[in-house]
């Protein structure tokens, strides 16, 4: 990853016009929601204009558009936020900027990042850039399609129960999610506060790496950040010696895809020769961590939900009685679309008198059973997991649109990193019928720069766009 | 059916959603099959139950009473759907009244 | 039948901090409609609260001299309701685990001689905007510069017996804030 030629001065004016064109040539994958050469042109000149030059300099990035930038509208994909432009940048943003990374594509995604498939959009699904008829993965779907189609060498995407890594494995690309308390998510629209991670995509793990590096580390702005220094860029090494990678067996169903189990065993073959021990683990409570996703994450996201109200900015729509209850149910009924609307209505309903016990107070304790699995397999001597990072390639548009349980299912091996709090990264392990499938690492909290390291010398052992048997 | 129709009228209403009759069939059907899914966690033993976790810093920092929220580069006029003299307008309730 | 009057009390205390209860907004009064304003007090998308020491400490100091156990751990929540005046629609407030519970206060009535008044609770909180109903017609007005103003909650046992003797309670407590620190 570098940009233009690496000229001094005039590189990322190159690198605008480059990406303008990439951009104007993907216009079919419907990946974006918001580009234009100009504003591209005017990014470049402010980072051509900087007396130094910054780690990422001139390097094009796109954002998932839930993260706010004061330069473009921010709509998380949803009518509700149609035409809003934010008055403040998001942490992430203005670091990057600070790095001289070259802003100005919003990508598209699944509204208010729910979603596994980019299909739950306001303006339209994302086409895989292999597949058109298939799914790019989601929610960050717009994001992972502009790097697996060379629009841009990285883009941010936020996972709250998978949203990078598996589309990132649907995509053939590397999908990182850090530790929760890693990355600001000041200015990331929250959906689950407590799940919520800015991830990035890149085309190689050294690139994500890199953009990781940039964007990490405490902000005042954000409480929840951990008082951390920035990950350093991860040292490269040459081999898994050393490391003990466990493989829990709760991901390796018999029933599992025969493409994804053959790319996986290949995967572990290779560790293997590049040294390092394999070990057969278990994770006890993983069927549950689907479940406990669907019961913490829309209870999170009903509340954070609720400030779209059509009173300080956003659409606002006037029902038939023309008073405040009408503002609220007619702006909101028709701004939110249906996917977002069921989570609001299953978060209401868990959080709601009579319920909260049963569902989000034991879903808040089964979270602990399945962070304490992997915190116990951690503490036993093992110092990544590797499993699959999706069931199947990627699947049909429409294939799992009408069931929203079956459409859940797809973040099985994803989500519950999420609920773990834990960095992990996917990357691509192999093609089955042409579609490409991931491998994933998990790694103990905060240790990015090992997971990172150990990705990389797995991803340059793998051949990636090989057919898997 | 775990939910029935007058419930998810009565959550609707919380949550400040207008649900068209045309769909509410479909949606009672769809939160039913959403809350029967996740149901499942009552076979988690009671007996197994460890305190709530949440991930990142054990406890808040908090910041000094120091002046310097974050400045805005639109005013609020410029973000508000109906805004007037400098206050947001939305529509009256009737029952409302003027505190001092 | 006779009816016993039994009274309890629930003040909310503005603390004199210089910013608001999760912002780095002013907090003086009186300025003009919606200028002491910021992404977190006006809920935009992406903003985050972070609570102010200053305000945990006067709460604290509060506590005490309310002679409440002040807790070591307590625990910000959201109470979740639609209203115009609260921007985030949820204020953040302490539920279960609250700053200080168990305290009490105590005075003398001309009529029933010395008495004490038990706290139930003690907890920290935003304040909500302000809603203006008869300036436009037709329209309420909002102004969120109150909105995040750090409050404290004050719950009194039912322990107070004729209406008259809430004031003296309150505006002898009510000299206690400026005492301590």
């Amino acid at each position: 990853m570098s940009r233009a030629a690496g000229q001094p001065g005039g590189g990322a004016a190159l690198a605008a016009a480059e990406t303008g064109k990439r951009l104007a040539a993907a216009q079919s994958l419907n990946a974006t929601l918001d580009w234009s050469q100009e504003l591209l042109d005017a990014e470049a000149a402010r980072v051509d204009a900087m007396a130094e030059r910054g780690p990422l300099d001139g390097i094009p990035i796109a954002l998932k558009d839930n993260i706010v930038t004061v330069e473009q509208p921010t709509t998380c994909a949803s009518r509700i936020l149609e035409g809003y432009q934010s008055p403040f940048n998001a942490t992430a943003v203005e670091r990057l900027r600070g790095a001289g990374a070259l802003l100005g594509i919003k990508s598209n995604m699944d509204e208010f990042a729910m979603g596994s498939s980019t299909e739950h959009s306001a303006f339209g699904r994302v086409k895989h850039p292999l597949d058109p008829t298939r799914v790019p993965g989601g929610s960050s779907g717009g994001s992972a399609a502009l790097v697996a189609a060379g629009v841009v060498a990285a883009s941010l995407g936020s996972e709250t129960g998978g949203s990078v890594r598996q589309p990132a494995s649907f995509c053939g690309v590397v999908g990182v999610k850090p530790s929760y308390g890693r990355v600001s998510r000041y200015g990331l629209v929250a959906f689950g506060s407590s799940l919520d991670c800015i991830s990035v995509f890149g085309r190689t793990v050294e690139d994500a790496g890199r953009v990781l590096s940039v964007i990490s580390g405490p902000d005042p702005l954000d409480a929840t950040t951990v008082n951390r220094p920035p990950m350093p860029v991860p040292q490269p090494r040459q081999d898994l010696r050393g490391l003990t990678l466990g493989l829990p067996r709760e991901y390796f169903p018999a029933d599992l895809h025969q493409g994804v189990a053959a790319a996986l065993t290949r995967t572990i073959e290779l560790a293997r020769e590049l040294g390092a021990e394999i070990r057969e683990v278990s994770l006890p409570h993983s069927a549950y961590a689907v479940p406990t996703y669907y019961i913490i994450a829309p209870a999170e996201a009903a509340a954070n939900l609720a400030r779209y109200d059509g009173v300080r900015y956003g659409a606002r729509r006037v029902g038939a009685e023309r008073d405040i209850r009408s503002l609220y149910r007619a702006t909101r009924g028709e701004g939110f679309g249906a996917e977002v609307q069921r989570r609001i209505l299953v978060g209401t309903y868990v959080l709601s008198a009579g319920y909260y016990d049963a569902y989000y107070r034991k879903a808040q304790r089964v979270r602990s059973l399945i962070a304490d699995d992997f915190r116990r397999t951690f503490a036993s001597g093992v110092d990544l997991l590797l499993t699959p990072t999706t069931p199947t390639p990627a699947f049909k548009a429409g294939e799992k649109t009408n069931d929203p349980v079956a459409m859940y299912l797809a973040d099985i091996f994803v989500c519950p990193i999420n609920l773990a709090g834990l960095p992990a990264v996917s990357i691509p392990a192999g093609r089955s019928e042409g579609l490409p499938i991931g491998a994933q690492l998990i790694a103990p909290s905060f240790d990015e720069e090992r997971l990172l390291a150990a990705a990389a010398a797995l991803e340059r052992a793998i051949p990636a766009e090989a057919e898997v048997r | 059916m775990t939910i029935r129709r007058d419930e998810v009228l009565h959550v609707a209403k919380l949550a400040e959603l207008a649900v068209p009759e045309s769909e509410l069939e479909r949606l009672v059907e769809q939160l039913n099959r959403i809350v029967d899914y996740v149901a499942q966690l009552d076979q988690v033993p009671a007996d197994h139950m460890a305190d709530p976790f949440l991930p990142g810093p054990s406890e808040l920092t908090p910041r000094e009473d120091v002046e310097g929220a974050v400045p805005l580069a639109r005013s609020p006029v410029q973000l508000a759907p109906e805004f007037k003299d400098g206050f947001f307008l939305v529509p009256r309730h009737g029952a409302m009244e003027d505190a001092s | 039948m006779d009816w016993e009057t039994v009274i309890g009390l629930e003040v909310h205390v503005q603390l004199r901090t210089r910013t608001k209860m999760f912002c780095a907004d002013r907090t003086t009064f009186g300025d003009p409609p919606n200028t002491n304003v910021c992404p977190v007090c006006l809920g935009l998308p992406g903003a985050l609260p972070v609570p102010n020491a200053e305000a945990i400490r006067l709460g604290t100091q509060a506590a005490l001299a309310l002679s409440c156990i002040v807790h070591q751990t307590s625990v910000f929540a959201r109470k979740n309701y639609f209203y115009p005046d609260l921007p985030k629609g949820y204020q953040i407030s302490q539920f279960d685990k609250p700053l200080a519970t168990g305290g009490s206060v105590s005075f003398d009535s001309p009529e029933r001689g010395r008495m004490r008044v038990g706290i139930t609770r003690l907890h920290l909180e935003e304040d909500a905007g302000k809603l203006l109903h008869d300036r436009f017609p037709g329209k309420t007005a909002v102004d969120l510069n109150r909105a995040g103003i750090p409050l404290a909650e004050i719950v009194s046992e039912p322990d107070l017996r004729s209406p008259a003797r809430p004031e003296p309670i309150w505006s002898r407590s009510g000299k206690s804030w400026c005492m301590p620190g």
